[in-house]
């Protein structure tokens, strides 16, 4: 396994965790609370509309 | 024994038959175009024509879907929102004042983006095969046709929530106070009044109490 891989997997597993932990400790702010923070406004939905949009072209259109 | 008097069952609305039978049948429709669609981009070579214009279609098919839908449907106006941001920041990560959960969790969920974006960058700057980088992974999931799909899939339920997701209806107030198609700058108008109750006439020796 290369050092690059193992960062990753080390990047994966704490994304994971924090994921689980948020789930299971109620008061924590959920991913889905992350997401909701930017769609309470038109300034914000557009932010995570371009970052959806460019992460779309970028992953089915271009090298990735 | 005097029968116990029941209230009536409501009537059920009923669906006309034709609708009764056929109402799943748009829905299907929908979810069989859908699936086709999802599967059919599978399928397409990343730098191919129709990978390019399918792409772009559904950007702005989304963009489009958001604008309609979202039409004096925010929950809060912009500038709110960035002043809010921005306190919210100041307070909790500045000041460190509020520790509270939300900061905790708020600081938890920075600490993962941010490593995400830095390895990524470093790796991205680095060059070299044995740091590969985020978008390099996926392309390894892209590479196949089921991968593809179900990452398509997966793009394309998330931009359908960042377009029509977490609106507020169009009865109920933005959080800010300011109701749809109420100038800037205005106060909120009033509550409606309730109506008071209509006083029962009293009769010589009630009670007052």
């Amino acid at each position: 396994m290369t050092v690059g891989a193992a960062v990753w997997a080390a990047i994966g597993a704490a994304w994971l965790a924090w994921l689980v932990v948020t789930r299971v400790v109620r008061p924590l702010p959920g991913i889905e609370s992350v997401v909701r923070a930017f769609l309470g406004s038109w300034l914000g939905r557009i932010i995570a509309l371009a970052a959806w949009a460019e992460a779309g072209w970028h992953l089915f259109g271009q090298r990735p | 024994m005097p029968e116990e008097r029941r209230p009536l069952p409501r009537p059920v609305p009923r669906r006309p038959v034709l609708s009764r039978w056929f109402w799943p049948l748009p829905r299907l429709f929908a979810d069989l175009v859908m699936a086709g669609f999802v599967a059919w981009e599978g399928l397409q070579d990343r730098y191919s024509t129709a990978s390019h214009v399918s792409i772009l279609a559904v950007i702005l098919a989304t963009v489009l879907l958001a604008i309609a839908a979202g039409r004096g449907r925010q929950r809060r106006r912009s500038r709110t929102w960035l002043r809010h941001a921005r306190s919210a920041v100041r307070e909790q990560l500045v000041r460190r004042r509020a520790r509270t959960a939300a900061a905790a969790g708020a600081l938890g969920w920075v600490l993962v983006i941010s490593a995400t974006a830095a390895w990524d960058g470093f790796s991205f700057a680095m060059q070299r095969h044995s740091l590969p980088t985020l978008s390099r992974l996926f392309g390894e999931v892209t590479d196949h046709d089921w991968g593809r799909a179900l990452l398509f899939a997966a793009w394309l339920a998330l931009g359908l929530y960042l377009a029509v997701g977490w609106r507020r209806g169009r009865q109920q107030p933005r959080t800010d106070g300011r109701s749809p198609g109420q100038p800037a700058g205005m106060p909120p108008p009033l509550p409606h009044p309730t109506p008071l109750p209509h006083p029962t006439p009293r009769r010589n020796g009630d009670d007052v109490g």
